[in-house]
C-alpha cells in the first residue's frame, strides 16, 4: 500500500531573521547618541528682568502684593509685602525642613494672589550662591506629580 | 579504501552551510545601550563647558539653557568669558576698578561683536543681551551681584544661572 511521506519530513528548517541591517542602523545610533550625550543635566535659572528694575506699575495703589524676599546672612529669610511694608513671615534657609515651611507659606501666599508672579530678591553679601539658588527653586515652581507648577517665576534682584 | 573514504567525506563536511552568526546577545546589548542614551539625550542647543574647579549648584529647574555669552568663575575667584581667562581676584578677594573696568570693557566688546552678527544675518536668534553665568555654589551673593552689575553696565539684560539638577 502507497503511504504518502510525511510532510515532517519535508517541513524546511526556518531561515533565521536577519538582523544584519538592524545591527547596524543600531551600531551607527549608539555611536551618534554617544558622541552627543551630555551626562551631566544642565539647566539654567531665569531672571528675565533687568537688575535694579523694580515694579513700576502705571497705578501701583491697584496692587496688593509686591512679594520681597530679604535673604539674611544670619540664616534667616524676612518675606515682605512692599505695599504695605509688612513683614508676611520669617524663616530659616538652612534647615531643610523649615525651607519646606517657607514652601508651604509661598504657596498659600500664590493661592491669595493669583496673578501676581513677580518677586524681588534682596540678599546680603555673605549668602552662599546654592542657598541662593534653593531659596529661588522653593519661589520660584513647585513640581506636582510630575508637572511644574510656577509660582513666583519672575525674579528681580534688588541691586541697593 | 579508507582513506578514499575519509576524503570523500571530507568534501562532504566542507560543502556543509556555515552556522550564521549569533548576533542576538549583541543586538541585546546594543538595543539596551540605545535606549539608555535616549532617555539621557538633551534637546539643549548650548554646549558649555564648565571648568573642573566649578562645582556648580543644584536646582530642580527644568529650562534648557539658551544661547548666550557664558561667564564662569571658580571658587578661587578666576573668571573666564566665552571660555577664555580674563582675569583673577587677588588674595583681598575684592573687585577692584581696574578688573571691573577690563571685564566691562571685554563684555561690550563681545555684545558689540553679536549685535553686528545679528544686523547682518537674517533670524539670528537675540543672544546679544543674555549672560549665562556658571559659578562655584560656594561663592558668595557679593560676586554674583558684582557680575551682574557690571553686565548690566555693558548693557545686558537677562542674566541665567546655570544650574544641575540634583
Amino acid at each position: 500500500m502507497y503511504k504518502a511521506p510525511s510532510a515532517r519530513r519535508r517541513k524546511k528548517k526556518a531561515a533565521p531573521l536577519n538582523l544584519v541591517s538592524v545591527l547596524d542602523m543600531v551600531f551607527i545610533l549608539n555611536f551618534f547618541l554617544l558622541s552627543s550625550a551630555q551626562f551631566i543635566k544642565i539647566f539654567e535659572i531665569g531672571s528675565d528682568l533687568p537688575i535694579y528694575q523694580l515694579t513700576t506699575d502705571d497705578n501701583p495703589k491697584d496692587k496688593e502684593l509686591e512679594l520681597e524676599l530679604d535673604i539674611r546672612g544670619d540664616g534667616k529669610i524676612l518675606v515682605k509685602n512692599n505695599v504695605n511694608q509688612g513683614l508676611l513671615g520669617s524663616f530659616s534657609y538652612l534647615d531643610s525642613a523649615k525651607l519646606d515651611e517657607f514652601k508651604q507659606f509661598i504657596k498659600k501666599i500664590k493661592t491669595q494672589y493669583e496673578d501676581e508672579n513677580q518677586v524681588v530678591v534682596k540678599s546680603a553679601s555673605s549668602v552662599l550662591y546654592q542657598d541662593l539658588v534653593s531659596v529661588l527653586d522653593v519661589v520660584r515652581e513647585e513640581r506636582v506629580e510630575g508637572q511644574t507648577v510656577k509660582l513666583f517665576n519672575q525674579i528681580i534682584f534688588d541691586g541697593k | 579504501m579508507l582513506k578514499k573514504r575519509f576524503i570523500r567525506q571530507r568534501t562532504r563536511r566542507a560543502q556543509k552551510e556555515t552556522e550564521p552568526l549569533q548576533l542576538n546577545s549583541l543586538m541585546d546589548i546594543l538595543t539596551i545601550m540605545l535606549v539608555f542614551l535616549i532617555m539621557n539625550y538633551t534637546i539643549s542647543e548650548v554646549e558649555l563647558s564648565i571648568p573642573k574647579n566649578i562645582k556648580i549648584p543644584e536646582s530642580i529647574s527644568t529650562s534648557y539653557v539658551k544661547k548666550g555669552i557664558t561667564v564662569q568663575m571658580s571658587d578661587d575667584l578666576e573668571l573666564w568669558v566665552n571660555n577664555s581667562p580674563l582675569l583673577q581676584l587677588g588674595k583681598a578677594r575684592k573687585w577692584t576698578v581696574e578688573l571691573r573696568g577690563q571685564l566691562e570693557q571685554e563684555l561690550r566688546q563681545i555684545r558689540k561683536r553679536l549685535e553686528n552678527i545679528r544686523m547682518r544675518t537674517l533670524d539670528a536668534q537675540d543672544q546679544a543681551n543674555v549672560i549665562n553665568l556658571i559659578m562655584d555654589k560656594n561663592l558668595e551673593y557679593t560676586h554674583l551681584k558684582e557680575l551682574m552689575d557690571i553686565s548690566s553696565s555693558a548693557g545686558y539684560t537677562e542674566f541665567k544661572f546655570i544650574v544641575i539638577e540634583p
